[in-house]
């Protein structure tokens, strides 16, 4: 099937506009384990309410949301009651063990005036090949948050398709942190559809490839309500004959008036067998917006590399330095010690 | 109620006169191999012109139609005039010789005049055929050439010629690059010797006047090594209501250590298809600049393309593209780094009006021997009203670590924080509104000589009322 679909399409010989993968879905869902606080309610299926009905777009697209949608299997959902500030996250941590094909649907909803952070950990019990889907669909009613952390830390044996979408009411904000620590080849999509007036989403992604590893990422947000806003803010090192794709979509639809968007990448490159593509697209149907985007390619800054090397230290201790400095820059965001010690525990096991 | 900023749509009564349908011959509608093979004998080409002509039309039929541009389903090549020959035979050197409904036709566009004052050379095509060509003194007696194709084709330069023709640009490239390989007709040739500088511009005006024709010309330019040049093209059409059909090509060598500024003044009429394909492969230290101005043609899919492959070799491309009532305007640029200190800066403007569509297209991509280049891209969109659109897809490619890559993207209208600026600096806010759009088009107009700054300012007549937003 062909995923992570770039809303308008440009030159096929660049080979970005899709990219064409084999999948088909395991008999069984992977167990995965969690600590639920007691605010949240686990149900089957995608909650209850006028979200539930919501059809939600997916940024690996439609090919393989329809996979997920046509298979019997359930839905892992979690909700939020309203005005329900839930204090401590809701822990997952999803371990692949000797499947080779495994998945997990999920579905989390934060009625109005709700609060939830869901860190999800995404490991492996051995480095035998195995392809890993997941799918997570989120419901964000108005001036609710939700917020998403996930660190993968796969092998280079591991394929890895990570879809996510998601519907904002007014007021509603998603802040998506996405830590990428490694996978063979990793699908990353996101579809944010900002419909409320005043929604925001912000997408963080950090990650750091080597070897013969290969990132695709697919990432849009869908603007609809006045006065909405997107960032999303991607960095990354890549070194040996890793691969990366970032596609951002800033698409602002008629209405939205007052809409702010931006994406900001940053890549640092280390070895000359790389490939970095960056397409990043702002489509724009609406007068009265605001999109931007920056992106600096490239190798370390010479002034940079100087006053590191005045101090003593050299080249290589330098760059290893800044690949740990750009994990670390997004993983500061997360709000948990315990998660942010496990990156670095990690870290100090790959770097 | 706020009182919007109007910016004025294109005047295009200046280009939009027509001299009666006069042509000495012209090939039925459609594309077969019959009508290549008369085009092809009309030219009097040689055996290997006729051969390629061919091959490019087997490649055409092979070829699909785009599937990521604006539509091109309402363009039917079954209803287009692939050839017309005006009512001449032969291009002449001396203006008193050309008809006098044609000569009045670059009268009016100002084309003899800009050649008396400021122009190295000039050559002007009416349909499908070349009607004028010369060249100042100075220039030719330096060993510049400036001809016709087919003219050049029966001189020395016929080696160099079939050595290159569709070789930087081949006819695989895309289906209507190889449409261009079956059906040209015209163009120009230019030749500007080793160490040769070229003082003033050279222009070609190219002139579609026949209802449902194609306009197909060739342009070959050749700047030999610390050799500099300035080529102007200009292109216009009378408005009709059937679609006519642009597809160009433009195949530029830049040697090492030379400079080529090539410039484009498009005022298309609305009903045309601009399928123009623009390619410049430059050499060590050679660089190209393209400096460009859209305000025409009904669709364009137009991206000129440079190919550095000497070490310090530098392309600059600077844009503006208007896109009014009626127009998808799909424009930008591809710049390939194939070697090391390699420099490439893309500066583009876009303003959208009245339902019109821009779409800023690009690719940069920086090889794996690409070692210490630099890119850097800027583009800015500005939106006017709130029925148009605007898009920007661009694309980078790095494969190699030691490169610098920049890219900047906005779009928008104007902030308000920049009005409260200027306002602050003593302007009214009318004067501040006024300011801004009429310098948003100044990337271009600066780069290009004063009188054709002039012309494409009279192109854009911007009236300041109230505020834009």
């Amino acid at each position: 099937m062909r995923i992570n679909n770039i809303p308008v399409r440009t030159w096929n010989r660049l080979k970005v506009n899709d990219v064409e993968v084999e999948v088909s879905l395991p008999k069984s869902l992977l167990e995965y384990t969690e600590v639920v606080p007691k605010e949240v309610d686990s149900i089957v299926g995608k909650g209850i309410g006028h979200l539930a009905d919501i059809s939600i777009r997916t940024g690996l697209g439609k090919e393989f949301d329809d996979l997920i949608s046509d298979s019997n299997h359930k839905v892992s959902g979690y909700v939020i009651s309203e005005n329900t500030d839930v204090k401590k996250p809701l822990y997952q941590t999803f371990e692949i063990g000797d499947e080779k094909k495994a998945l997990n649907i999920l579905d989390y909803t934060v009625e109005e005036n709700g609060n939830l952070t869901v860190i999800q950990t995404i490991k492996e019990k051995n480095d035998m090949p195995a392809t890993y889907l997941m799918q997570n669909k989120l419901r964000v009613a108005k001036n609710a948050t939700l917020t998403i952390v996930q660190v993968q830390m796969l092998s280079d044996k591991k394929t890895f398709l990570n879809d996510f979408g998601a519907h904002l009411c007014e007021g509603g904000s998603l802040n998506l942190i996405q830590i990428v620590l490694g996978g063979k080849e990793s699908y990353y999509g996101l579809f944010t559809e900002l419909e409320g007036p005043e929604s925001k989403v912000e997408a963080s992604v950090a990650y750091t490839m080597s070897g013969s590893s290969k990132l695709d990422m697919n990432y849009v947000a869908n603007h609809h309500g006045k006065n909405t806003e997107s960032n999303f803010n991607v960095s990354g090192v890549l070194k040996d004959r890793a691969y990366k794709l970032f596609k951002g979509t800033l698409d602002f639809h008629k209405g939205c008036s007052g809409a702010n968007g931006a994406e900001l990448e940053n890549v640092l490159l280390i070895d000359d067998t790389i490939t970095n593509k960056t397409v990043p697209l702002i489509l724009c149907d609406e007068e009265d917006v605001s999109g931007a985007h920056g992106a600096t390619i490239g190798k370390l800054r010479e002034d940079l590399l100087l006053y590191m090397k005045s101090r003593g230290i050299d080249e290589k201790e330098a760059y290893r330095i800044m690949e740990r400095a750009q994990i670390d820059a997004v993983a500061n965001k997360i709000d948990d010690k315990k998660t942010r010690e496990e990156i670095t525990d990690y870290l100090d096991k790959i770097l | 109620m706020k009182e919007k900023t109007q910016v004025n749509d294109i005047d295009r009564s200046f280009y939009d006169f027509r001299n009666e349908d006069a042509d000495a011959f012209k090939v039925d509608a459609g594309l077969t191999k019959d009508i290549v093979l008369e085009i092809s004998k009309e030219k009097n080409d040689p055996d290997w012109m006729r051969e390629l002509r061919l091959k490019c039309l087997d490649i055409y039929n092979s070829m699909e139609v785009p599937d990521w541009g604006p539509s091109l389903d309402a363009l039917d090549i079954d209803n287009i005039f692939t050839y017309v020959r005006p009512n001449m035979r032969g291009m002449q050197n001396d203006w008193e010789n050309v008809p006098k409904d044609i000569k009045e036709t670059f009268d009016r566009l100002g084309i003899p005049q800009a050649e008396r004052k400021s122009l190295a050379g000039v050559g002007a095509q009416y349909d499908s055929e070349i009607v004028y060509h010369s060249i100042r003194d100075e220039a030719a007696s330096k060993g510049v050439i400036y001809t016709d194709i087919e003219s050049a084709l029966k001189t020395e330069y016929a080696d160099m010629i079939k050595e290159r023709f569709m070789k930087v640009l081949p006819p695989t490239e895309h289906k209507f690059a190889a449409l261009h390989g079956a059906v040209w007709s015209g163009g120009s040739f230019v030749y500007v010797p080793k160490g040769v500088k070229v003082d003033f511009p050279l222009q070609s005006y190219f002139r579609l006047n026949a209802k449902g024709a194609g306009q197909f010309e060739h342009t070959m330019i050749i700047v030999e090594e610390g050799a500099s040049v300035h080529f102007i093209e200009g292109c216009s059409a009378p408005k009709y209501n059937v679609a006519n059909l642009h597809v160009g090509a433009v195949e530029l060598w830049v040697g090492k250590n030379a400079t080529l500024r090539y410039s484009t003044i498009e005022s298309w009429s609305k009903n045309m298809y601009n399928l123009n394909s623009k390619r410049a492969v430059v050499e060590e230290g050679g660089k190209i600049e393209w400096v460009s101005g859209s305000f025409g043609s009904h669709i364009s899919y137009l991206y000129p393309m440079s190919v550095l492959n000497g070490k310090g070799a530098r392309a600059e491309f600077t844009s503006v593209t208007f896109a009014g009532e009626g127009q998808n305007l799909d424009t930008g640029t591809k710049i390939v780094h194939n070697a090391e200190d390699t420099f490439s800066y893309v500066n583009t403007r876009s303003i959208s009006k009245s339902g019109g569509i821009n779409t800023f297209r690009s690719s940069v991509v920086i090889g794996p021997d690409a070692h210490g280049s630099k890119s850097s891209t800027s583009c800015e969109s500005l939106m006017v009203d709130s029925i148009s659109r605007s898009d920007t897809i661009p694309a980078m490619d790095v494969r190699c670590a030691d490169a610098d890559v920049g890219h900047e993207a906005k779009i928008g209208r104007i902030s308000d924080e920049t009005i409260f600026y200027l306002m602050s600096r003593g302007l009214s806010e009318t004067e501040a509104r006024a300011l801004i759009v009429r310098g948003f088009a100044d990337n271009v107009s600066k780069e290009l000589p004063l009188e054709y700054a002039v012309e494409m300012n009279n192109l854009i007549t911007i009236e300041m009322k109230g505020s834009i937003g």
